[in-house]
């Protein structure tokens, strides 16, 4: 593992996925329920796994490369779920606050 | 005959009456003037007249002839008292946003209807589907 701007950059990623993980734990004792509350709790599911699959980020160059692959699926995979759920849930509130 | 729950208060007619006895009002209304302290019920100014007959008639006629006003502020202000009550009965701990959201709602009856319209939206989103509907069929009661 040496230091280049790839490290740099996955390195900044999971401190910035760690201020995320921060604030939907805080933030989820403004929203204990409701369809706010409830959609919620998917993205701190979400959020978690992110974290955990960007701290494999700077041991990418020593990770198998078929195992690699398959993180790389996975986080694009649930990447692409979060934003579905943060688009819905954007809409609900939108449609809830114009009635 | 006003609500139990209404509030009646002085008007500046029946302030003056008090102070300067000018429309020569008759003893027993003149006590019932006395007993309005623009904060007690028609029920509470019941329970301090206690022996005094007719306090309800009494009311009316001092409404009627403008020494007392059931305004939309007395209600408003009742009715204010009555939502915030109703949110922390149905929301608990978890409601105090909303029950802060409600208290600093403004006294008209309108004004309140509006502030509760979005108190119940934000306990949809944020507190408890259910609850949400529970606070809005109460508060459609309260206000009509």
């Amino acid at each position: 593992m040496k230091p280049d701007i790839t490290l740099f950059v996955s390195i900044a990623a999971i401190f910035v996925m760690l201020y995320c993980l921060y604030l939907v734990f805080s933030l989820k004792r403004e929203v204990p329920g409701g369809m706010v509350g409830k959609t919620w709790n998917f993205l701190v599911v979400l959020v978690v796994f992110f974290t955990l699959g960007y701290l494999t980020a700077p041991f990418f160059s020593v990770i198998p490369e078929h195992l690699l692959r398959l993180i790389v699926a996975f986080i694009f995979f649930f990447g692409a779920i979060y934003v579905i759920i943060t688009v819905k849930l954007i809409y609900k509130i939108i449609r809830e606050l114009s009635e | 005959m006003p609500a139990p729950e209404a509030i009646p208060k002085r008007t500046s007619r029946g302030e003056e009456e008090l102070k300067t006895r000018k429309y020569g009002l008759p003893l027993s209304l003149r006590r019932i003037l006395i007993l309005v302290d623009d904060v007690s019920s028609v029920a509470k100014l019941k329970d301090k007249a206690y022996g005094l007959n007719g306090i309800e008639s009494a009311l009316d006629e001092l409404t009627g002839s403008g020494f007392l006003e059931i305004g939309e502020d007395a209600n408003g202000v009742y009715l204010k008292e009555r939502a915030v009550a109703l949110a922390v009965g149905i929301l608990g701990e978890e409601g105090q946003r909303v029950v802060n959201k409600l208290r600093d709602a403004p006294d008209d009856p309108d004004g309140l209807r509006g502030v509760l319209k979005s108190a119940v939206k934000l306990v949809k989103l944020t507190i408890d589907e259910a609850k949400a509907e529970e606070l809005k069929r109460k508060a459609d009661e309260i206000l009509g």
